[in-house]
């Protein structure tokens, strides 16, 4: 599981006690949507990305080429949007099939 | 070469040597063992936007995706050590149950190439011709490319 900044657990001293606190998202980034993006490469063949599509992302086949091609197209496809937590495990398992995907907040 | 596919996987028969080296040279192609190479197979996930972020990823993830990705292509280097020879023609089996790390090291390979060797699409599309390693390495990436898309039309990943 990929840790999220600004929500892993952290040890603080307080009088001599260990006290174990997790820090809390700022208002910003639970309030903020982040887009999942694949970026195009020269190397990837484009039937490999429709299939990671389908089975990391769930798309049905029409679904999963039409990001492809934008992808090979456009240089880049938003495939997902949501809360950070899930998003930053979509592109844990899309780099576990070696795609170039990046987490960015959504505007 | 004869390719025979079944339920249980692929035959590769009647193999020619330099079929055979290409072949035998997937692991060491795939293998990150520089740094446009590691850093494309194990890629950030903010891109440089977030250093601190990419770096706190690189140290949770990189060892397991390192694991995972050697798997797959140990999984590789053990049929390639069990192709037989009979003369000058050369068997390579792949059981279906291995063809998941097939495609994953393949594709590892040319992913690694590519960035070892600064492949563009002009490459890969053929509209730039090359000498020495970098025209070996659009051949290699053409090769396993081969390969992986005839595996990739039987498997679901």
């Amino acid at each position: 599981m990929p840790r999220i900044r600004g929500m892993k657990p952290v040890v603080a001293a307080a009088g001599g006690d260990v006290l174990t606190e997790t820090e809390t998202r700022t208002e910003e980034a639970l309030d903020i949507p982040w887009n999942v993006v694949v970026h195009n490469d020269p190397i990837n063949l484009m039937e490999y990305v429709t299939k990671v599509f389908m089975a990391v992302l769930g798309f049905s086949r029409q679904k999963a080429e039409v990001h492809m091609l934008e992808v090979h197209t456009k240089g880049r496809s938003v495939v997902w949007t949501g809360v950070r937590e899930r998003a930053e495990l979509f592109v844990q398992q899309l780099h576990t099939y070696l795609l170039l995907a990046t987490i960015e907040k959504s505007r | 070469m004869e390719i025979q596919a079944s339920e249980k996987g692929w035959v590769f028969a009647d193999m020619e040597p330099l079929i055979v080296e290409l072949l035998r040279g997937l692991p060491a192609c795939a293998d990150p063992d520089d740094e446009a190479s590691r850093a494309r197979i194990f890629s950030a996930p903010t891109a440089g936007d977030d250093p601190e972020a990419d770096s706190e990823w690189r140290e949770e993830n990189e060892p397991e995706l390192h694991e995972l990705f050697q798997t797959h292509v140990d999984v590789v280097a053990a049929d390639l050590a069990a192709i037989r020879q009979k003369g000058d023609a050369f068997t390579l089996t792949i059981p279906a149950a291995n063809s998941r790390a097939w495609i994953h090291t393949l594709n590892q390979a040319r992913l690694a190439l590519g960035a070892r060797h600064g492949i563009t699409e002009d490459d890969t599309a053929g509209r730039r011709r090359h000498r020495g390693a970098k025209a070996f390495a659009v051949m290699q990436i053409d090769f396993y490319g081969m390969l992986l898309s005839m595996l990739l039309s039987q498997t679901e990943l």
